[in-house]
């Protein structure tokens, strides 16, 4: 039994970075339309960010988590304006297509700067662990639950109790209305480039130090949970990506304890595939806004 | 306040050098047939498509200034407002959050609640409906909030597409209410109807587009007679 509790609380934690990093790409698609590939590479950017400032400045999470989320910000705020608004009018596949572009280049970037081996992760916080019953809650686990669920609750508190987030929404929804109402659309895009990046950036830091070790290489897999839990939520939920989030991350836990870590990303696959056969619209229902 | 007008999508060419004026305390119609353009003028005038050539310009107390170079918020702040055709309301957003989005330009948001909850009391139904997703209301209820959303800053124009579409005839007849309230207080209406029974007993003055091009620009009484307007229809120049 302390088995499964253990395997249970290290996929809720692992599940919460993803849905920090889900809801990112998944605001990004609500409000700028455009599936942005290279979300994932801009979290391996961050994580070898985060790596760098830990170990040339140090200071753990305090300095390591603000310089992260704004380096992603950065990149973010650059693969918007290189990758997709020059494209963004001649079709809904360019710019996706261009995104790619800039992941792989993003990647390489990372890999010619610090080369392609998996680097350790540096604790950002003293290492401690905590007992609870027969499980063992380590701090790198405790510190990303608490940032994770804190930077979620305060993008919630942003989209729903704020006028911009209002603006956020009514750009995801209809954009034309939106700037006729005097919304500068454009720079609601940008913003929620610069902010779902350092969505990447947090996701990323709290991910590496969980497992203590970083790749270049960890894009693709994550990449794709993204995206499973953006259409198995639907659009523009916290709520329902942090659910997904926690629910993907359990289950591929539980799976690689009692089945065999060879089939997780099988199962996220099965997963998404069953989720739009059986619901194109995502489990909680919310149309998947389609962008002309 | 628009002269000259071309609005053209790639080959279309959708608006043909229009010229109309619309002034305030009066309601303006601009009629015509599905396709005739009439979307597409209101939507240049909100700034929401570009045009190619033309000018169009907002006189207050006398002086006319140009919009033509402006961008949709811009003109939204020189207080225009849109009642977009289909209603456009924002469906996963709450009445309430419809109605602040509309108030966006409002400085501070209990001058947005306060604005709320004045045009609430105004639309009863919409009060009922605070809280319910835009979505989750009926056509005619979408369109008093469409409505009620673009009154929020008190524009000074008020470009209404189609307010009537799709709606049941009792509820035409609340729409038609409001839109003379709207008037009587001074603001400038520029509506546009394609089943011009009702745009025509609303309206002063009435314009006529067929295939972009104005057809009609005189009294909207002269409309009225049996078959007048379904001849201007057909008497549409060739779509060349
Ligand atoms: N976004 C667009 N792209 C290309 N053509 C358009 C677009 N919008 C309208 N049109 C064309 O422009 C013409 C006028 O359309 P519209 O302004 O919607 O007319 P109306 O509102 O009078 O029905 C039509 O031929 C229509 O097909
Ligand atoms: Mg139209």
């Amino acid at each position: 039994m302390d088995v499964f509790f253990q395997a249970l609380w290290g996929g809720t934690v692992v599940g919460v970075t993803y849905a920090v990093l889900a809801l990112g790409f998944t605001l990004i698609f609500g409000v700028l339309g455009v599936l942005q590939f290279s979300h994932p590479q801009i979290f391996v950017a961050g994580g070898f960010v985060g790596y760098a400032v830990q170990t040339l400045v140090g200071g753990g999470l305090p300095v390591v988590l603000p310089a992260t989320m704004i380096a992603c910000a950065a990149i973010g705020l650059l693969v918007e304006r290189v990758a997709i608004r020059p494209l963004k009018q001649s079709s809904f596949l360019a710019p996706a297509i261009a995104t790619i572009a800039a992941g792989i280049a993003i990647q390489n970037i990372v890999i010619v700067v610090r080369g392609p081996d998996p680097v350790s992760f540096p604790p950002l916080v003293p290492p401690a662990d905590l007992q609870v019953g027969g499980v063992t809650l380590r701090s790198a686990e405790i510190c990303a639950l608490v940032v994770g669920v804190l930077v979620m609750a305060g993008l919630h508190l942003l989209i729903h109790s704020t006028r911009f987030g209002q603006a956020i929404r009514a750009t995801a929804d209809r954009p034309d209305v939106a700037r006729s109402f005097g919304i500068d659309t454009r720079l609601v895009s940008v913003t929620t480039m610069a902010l779902a990046s350092a969505l990447a950036g947090v996701a990323a830091v709290l991910l590496a130090s969980v497992y203590g070790t970083l790749s270049p290489f960890m894009d693709t897999s994550l990449g794709f949970k993204g995206l499973v839990i953006m259409v198995v939520a639907g659009l523009a939920s916290v709520s329902g990506s942090m659910l997904c989030g926690v629910a993907l991350g359990v289950l591929e836990t539980l799976l690689s304890q009692y089945v065999s870590p060879a089939y997780r990303d099988v199962f996220v696959w099965a997963l998404l595939l069953v989720v739009l056969v059986a619901r194109p619209t995502g489990i909680f229902g919310r149309r998947v806004v389609t962008k002309v | 306040m628009v002269d000259g007008l071309n609005v053209r999508y790639g080959g279309v060419h959708a608006v043909r050098d229009v010229s109309l004026t619309a002034r305030a305390g009066r309601i303006t119609a601009l009629l015509g047939p599905n396709g005739a353009g009439k979307s597409s003028l209101l939507n240049a005038v909100m700034g929401l498509v570009p045009t190619d050539g033309g000018e169009i310009a907002v006189t207050v107390d006398g002086a006319p200034r140009s919009l033509t170079a402006r961008s949709a918020p811009a003109r939204a702040r020189a207080g225009i407002a849109l009642v977009p055709e289909g209603r456009g309301v924002f469906g996963t957003m709450t009445v309430q959050e419809n109605l602040e989005v509309g108030g966006y330009l409002l400085h501070g948001r209990r001058a947005r609640a306060a604005r709320a909850a004045e045009l609430l009391d105004q639309f009863p139904r919409l009060g009922e409906r605070r809280t319910h997703p835009a979505a989750a209301l009926s056509g005619g209820e979408q369109q008093m909030l469409a409505i009620a959303r673009a009154l929020m800053t008190k524009p000074r124009i008020m470009l209404l597409d189609e307010p009537s579409l799709g709606l049941a005839p009792v509820v035409v007849r609340d729409v038609v209410e409001i839109i003379r309230g709207i008037a009587r207080d001074g603001t400038v209406v520029l509506l546009v109807e394609q089943n011009s029974h009702m745009a025509l007993e609303l309206a002063d003055h009435a314009y006529v587009l067929s295939a972009g091009r104005l057809v009609y620009d005189g009294d909207a009484a002269g409309l009225r007679g049996a078959g007048q307007l379904a001849d201007l229809y057909l008497a549409a120049p060739g779509a060349g």
